[in-house]
């Protein structure tokens, strides 16, 4: 069976992803295994923007994998970017092994409020869920609700759930259908 | 729509943004593809529809100016947004004033160029929908055309093209069932007020009381069941144009109210104190003689003077009998769409009784002629036997009324339906055959 690893980037605490990991594995109903952590400011941080590139740790995550059909998903506590966007809070390979999120515009403190734990392993969620989506080949979703819909500022990942809505959700499902009988032919 | 169904071109010579831009979209769905030169760009331009082009300022060769402008040439309706750094902030200003919706300066915030790109692609569907709707426009002005090609009718057509793009107010004269209405509406669709209502009140339909607050609208508790603020037609033909028809009907006291409204431009509603400033053009008619109702001072005079700025008069259909067979034609088919009846034209006797009928009721007696022809046809083409009458008893005879001519007619309608079988038309008329062979010769009748 395909699995998704998880790896903490550039010191991104293992127990907030410990936390994380059982919910997302039961979400995707998938067995996550949690790798140990790796930097990647040599390749991807970029001085001038003074943040990470998130298609530069895309590629050193894919790097990473042996399988095609296993997912990687990295969690960093450094501000990424894309080159077009001022931010972005994680990033993903449509349809392919990788995605990155970033925790940093996920805590309340980054806006000058209070720290919230829980606001903030909820958030991580949705955004983990959300990247990995991608990777499933998962685009945006306009369902109220659904963890796929766009989130451009924080206040937007606050309005939605962690969970799929019944289209995306049949879209992932039926993924995984695909992907199991390939592999058993 | 769907974000599939829109398709986004990103122009940047930079790998960079021009990946980071096109992956960004690709989540959101949208059919999106990248060109790194203003070359390759017009390339993909060439074979596909594009709704919304993003197209970096700076590239070598030929810059995002000169490719915005080709994009003009192209084709007007896609949304160009330039993409730039803020040293050339003053250049995406000058590309807007030439034709760019907008421009964004990079790094951009994602949720500014998320509205950005959502409000281009409701722009562009929104163009989209308008040249749909003047297209639709269009297409009603052809539902309500005037047929004819007389010379009295092109006198008529001319002056409405004249007067159409003036704010002058139209007095129409014709007798009743000339098109009085669709003159009107010709006027109305050939004015800059085309796409603002052509509101229409039929003074002679509505008793005094209820036209004053049909025209001016009224206020809450304005008279006994006026319950609610009401809008008067003045009101909805605000940008527009009112047509009031059969104005010779009003009474003395509404003459006089709507000529304050003529010459203020400001309606007040009934109840109400506020006069409201609107902005409308008149146009009426009547089939009355004006200028005798003046002089028997049933019609104000200084409402005639208003009202008879500019003067079409519309010839009666007899003044006007070689459009005849065109209406004619033209009717047929319209009710052979409507009906979806295989009939595919008139015969040449058919068609001479309605030539030299006198019409009293005009087009619209016409158009009624036909439609029951129509019905009654039951061959492919319209035959006298299918015709009312009144056609066959003024056009066969001088003298209409004597006994003669209305038997005449009787036996010829007979033997047309019977297509001329003399033992049929004999058993139908209760005669015997030699009676009906007198006849025929009395009468001079033939094929």
């Amino acid at each position: 069976m395909a699995a998704i690893y998880c790896v903490p980037l550039d010191g991104f605490p293992q127990e907030i992803l410990r936390q994380v990991v059982p919910e997302l594995s039961s979400i995707y109903s998938t067995p996550i295994r949690l790798l140990p952590e790796m930097q990647t400011a040599e390749k991807a941080y970029e001085p001038v923007r003074r943040q990470h590139s998130s298609t530069a740790i895309l590629q050193l995550l894919k790097s990473m994998l042996p399988d095609g059909e296993d997912r990687i998903l990295g969690v960093t506590t450094a501000d990424l970017f894309i080159p077009i966007l001022t931010f972005v809070f994680g990033e993903a390979q449509l349809n392919g092994p990788a995605a990155v999120v970033s925790g940093q515009r996920l805590q309340n403190e980054f806006y000058g409020l209070k720290a919230n734990a829980a606001v903030y392993h909820e958030r991580l969620l949705k955004e983990c869920v959300h990247e990995l989506g991608h990777t499933y080949g998962l685009r945006h979703c306009l369902s109220a609700g659904c963890v796929m819909q766009k989130s451009t500022y924080v206040e937007n990942i606050d309005l939605k759930t962690a969970e799929f809505c019944s289209a995306c959700g049949g879209f992932l499902q039926e993924h995984h259908r695909s992907s199991n009988m390939l592999r058993e032919v | 729509m769907k974000t599939e169904d829109f398709g986004i071109l990103v122009v940047d010579d930079e790998f960079g943004v021009r990946d980071s831009l096109t992956r960004w979209l690709q989540e959101d769905n949208y059919r999106v593809d990248s060109a790194a030169s203003a070359k390759e760009a017009l390339q993909k331009l060439d074979h596909t529809r594009w709704d919304v082009v993003l197209v970096d300022l700076k590239m070598p060769r030929m810059d995002g100016i000169e490719l915005l402008q080709r994009i003009r040439e192209i084709d007007e309706q896609i949304v160009v947004v330039i993409i730039t750094a803020y040293a050339t902030v003053d250049t995406a200003v000058e590309a807007m004033k030439i034709g760019a919706y907008d421009y964004v300066t990079k790094p951009v915030d994602p949720d500014d160029i998320s509205r950005l790109i959502q409000r281009a692609l409701e722009h562009k569907t929104l163009a989209k929908e308008n040249i749909l709707l003047k297209s639709n426009i269009k297409e009603m002005q052809g539902q309500y055309k005037i047929i004819g090609e007389s010379l009295s009718l092109r006198k008529c057509l001319e002056m409405v093209e004249t007067v159409a793009e003036t704010e002058s107010t139209v007095l129409i004269r014709g007798e009743s069932g000339t098109g009085k209405e669709l003159f009107a509406r010709a006027i109305h669709l050939a004015s800059h007020r085309r796409y603002c209502p052509l509101v229409t009140v039929n003074c002679g339909a509505l008793p005094d009381t209820l036209l004053e607050s049909e025209l001016f609208g009224h206020e809450k508790g304005a008279f006994t069941g006026a319950q609610y603020r009401r809008k008067g037609r003045f009101e909805l033909a605000d940008g527009g144009t009112i047509f009031l028809d059969e104005i010779s009907t009003i009474s003395p006291k509404t003459q006089i109210d709507l000529l304050r409204v003529l010459e203020t431009k400001q309606v007040t509603r009934l109840g109400g104190s506020k006069p409201l400033a609107l902005d409308f053009r008149v146009i009426c008619a009547t089939n009355e003689n004006l200028e005798t109702l003046v002089k028997e001072a049933r019609f104000r005079e200084d409402l005639y003077y208003r009202l008879n700025v500019f003067t079409i008069h519309i010839p009666p259909l007899r003044e006007r009998r070689s459009d005849i067979p065109l209406l004619t034609d033209y009717f047929i088919q319209k009710y052979v769409q409507a009906m979806n009846k295989a009939v595919s034209g008139i015969t040449s006797e058919a068609m001479d009784l309605m030539v030299r009928y006198s019409w009293p009721g005009n087009v619209r007696e016409l158009e009624n002629v036909i439609e029951r022809a129509m019905v009654l046809c039951k061959q492919d083409r319209i035959d006298i036997d299918a015709l009312p009458l009144s056609l066959y008893t003024q056009a066969i005879g001088d003298n209409q009324d004597s006994l003669d001519s209305v038997e005449r007619a009787h036996i010829l309608r007979v033997l047309h339906r019977t297509g001329w079988n003399i033992t049929q038309s004999a058993a139908t008329l209760e005669i015997d055959r030699s009676t009906l062979y007198n006849k025929i010769k009395k009468f001079d009748l033939a094929r």
